[in-house]
């Protein structure tokens, strides 16, 4: 059975995909039997920095940053397959194996974000050429969990689910991503700038982009700010429109936006999470909860 | 002396889990002192003497036929808001300001306490309350309007 996959994206930054994606992704891999792998395709490498990063150093710490350099190196990165695929199309031949993929632990392994990617739309990538590539690389890495294992070069898991952090802004990997995928999960703040965003993402995924088969669409808030436990009036009032906005553009467009009901409460130590490995006990429920409407969904 | 060591280790983490536990029940009686307090200064607006002196129409109640009421429901006050809402939609917005002139402050205040006003002022003025309420119905209408190069 080929893995479920969900892209976390908002074109507006800072609503908290990064975050989003590895709380989902560790809760996963602690709480459930599933085998996840995590994809940063944010140039600005976030995810990557944040997993690999050692606070006390400042630097990327010594068994993924030793892993990384080799990567980098050995031309084994996402960036390298794409770059293969631009050149020999569907059939281009990139084996994926532990050199593309890192393992943050038994359950939970990654695919790391380069600088390159910055440049893809200027390197001469075309849209129509790139659509295909995720597809192709996700059908890359099954294909390494079923084929014949050997001591120099371990199979792959069969993964069960997919997580891409997307990039903040509509790039050609985003577009491939949504071109695949089984749920566009979109994580909205409580504000005004954050409920726009989400109005310009869904009117663009309809209007524009038309990914083709249209995925499943799901939506929540993130960095919800409470007071005394519960969710400040404001908060409330953005929920509302925003609930209101997916059932209108729900309705107008014939597609299916669902809003979750699962809230995510705004942390400071979120962020900071992500480095120690660990994910802040207070948000343990609301991530599970998440995942389990999220699950829910994906049947 | 090892086993003393894991004994302490179990004796910490027992401790740690029931101040987890204690954590989540101090949480439970603030939310529960929250609600309440919520309430208490809704009853505390609404029976203020200086709030109920309008005699104009007043839009308590969404029926729009009955006296004003000595409260708001947070249901009323959302469905009172959906029809300003949906009036100023359907561009008639200088009824909508109208019909908020007519409002009492009570009602005006407990429209901006749903709709979440900044707490920039303790006791805000009716004006800036109405000027903070078509400042979401603006909002809300804004957040789904989209320029189509196309139509223009």
């Amino acid at each position: 059975m080929s893995p479920k996959s969900i892209a976390v994206i908002n074109f507006k930054g800072g609503v908290g995909k990064t975050t989003v994606t590895w709380s989902l992704g560790n809760i996963i891999s602690q709480s459930t039997d599933l085998e996840v792998l995590m994809l940063d395709l944010d140039p600005q490498m976030s995810l990557t920095e944040a997993i690999g990063l050692n606070e006390s150093t400042g630097h990327l710490d010594d068994k993924f940053g030793k892993w990384y350099e080799k990567s980098l190196r050995e031309r084994r990165t996402i960036y390298d397959a794409l770059e293969l695929f631009k050149k020999n199309g569907q059939n281009f031949k990139f084996p994926v194996g532990f050199d593309t993929i890192y393992e943050i632990d038994e359950q939970l392994h990654f695919v790391p974000s380069v600088e390159e990617l910055y440049w893809l739309d200027l390197d001469g990538f075309e849209g129509k050429n790139v659509k295909d590539f995720i597809r192709r690389f996700i059908g890359k890495i099954t294909n390494s969990a079923n084929s014949i294992n050997s001591a120099n070069s371990p199979n792959l898991p069969k993964y069960d689910l997919m997580l891409f952090d997307c990039s903040p802004s509509f790039s050609l990997l985003t577009y491939s991503v949504l071109s695949c995928c089984d749920l566009v999960l979109i994580p909205v703040n409580p504000d005004y700038f954050g409920s726009r965003g989400l109005s310009l993402v869904l009117n663009s995924l309809q209007k524009r982009i038309e990914p083709y088969p249209f995925p499943k669409i799901a939506v929540f808030m993130n960095k919800a700010k409470t007071y005394g436990g519960l969710l400040t009036n404001e908060v409330q009032f953005y929920m509302r429109e925003v609930k209101r906005l997916c059932a209108d553009i729900s309705k107008d467009n014939n597609i299916e936006v669902k809003f979750l009901e699962s809230t995510i409460r705004e942390s400071v130590g979120l962020k900071r999470a992500i480095n120690e490995g660990e994910l802040p006990r207070e948000l343990v429920r609301e991530f599970e909860q998440l995942w389990a409407e999220c699950a829910e969904y994906l049947k | 002396m090892i086993k003393k060591e894991v004994l302490a280790d179990d004796e910490n983490s027992q401790l740690v889990d029931e101040i987890t536990e204690l954590k989540e029940i101090l949480r439970e009686v603030s939310r529960k002192l929250t609600r309440i307090e919520t309430k208490v200064k809704r009853g505390g607006i609404a029976a203020s003497p200086k709030v109920s002196v309008s005699t104009e129409t007043t839009v308590s109640q969404p029926d729009e036929t009955t006296e004003k009421p000595a409260n708001l429901s947070t249901e009323q006050v959302i469905q009172i808001y959906e029809q300003l809402r949906l009036k100023a939609k359907n561009g008639k917005e200088e009824e909508v300001r109208k019909k908020l002139l007519s409002m009492n402050a009570t009602d005006l205040s407990l429209i901006c306490l749903e709709l979440g006003m900044p707490p920039t002022a303790k006791n805000p003025s009716r004006k800036k309350m109405i000027e903070v309420i078509l400042g979401r119905i603006k909002q809300s209408l804004m957040l789904s309007r989209h320029i189509d190069r196309q139509a223009l």
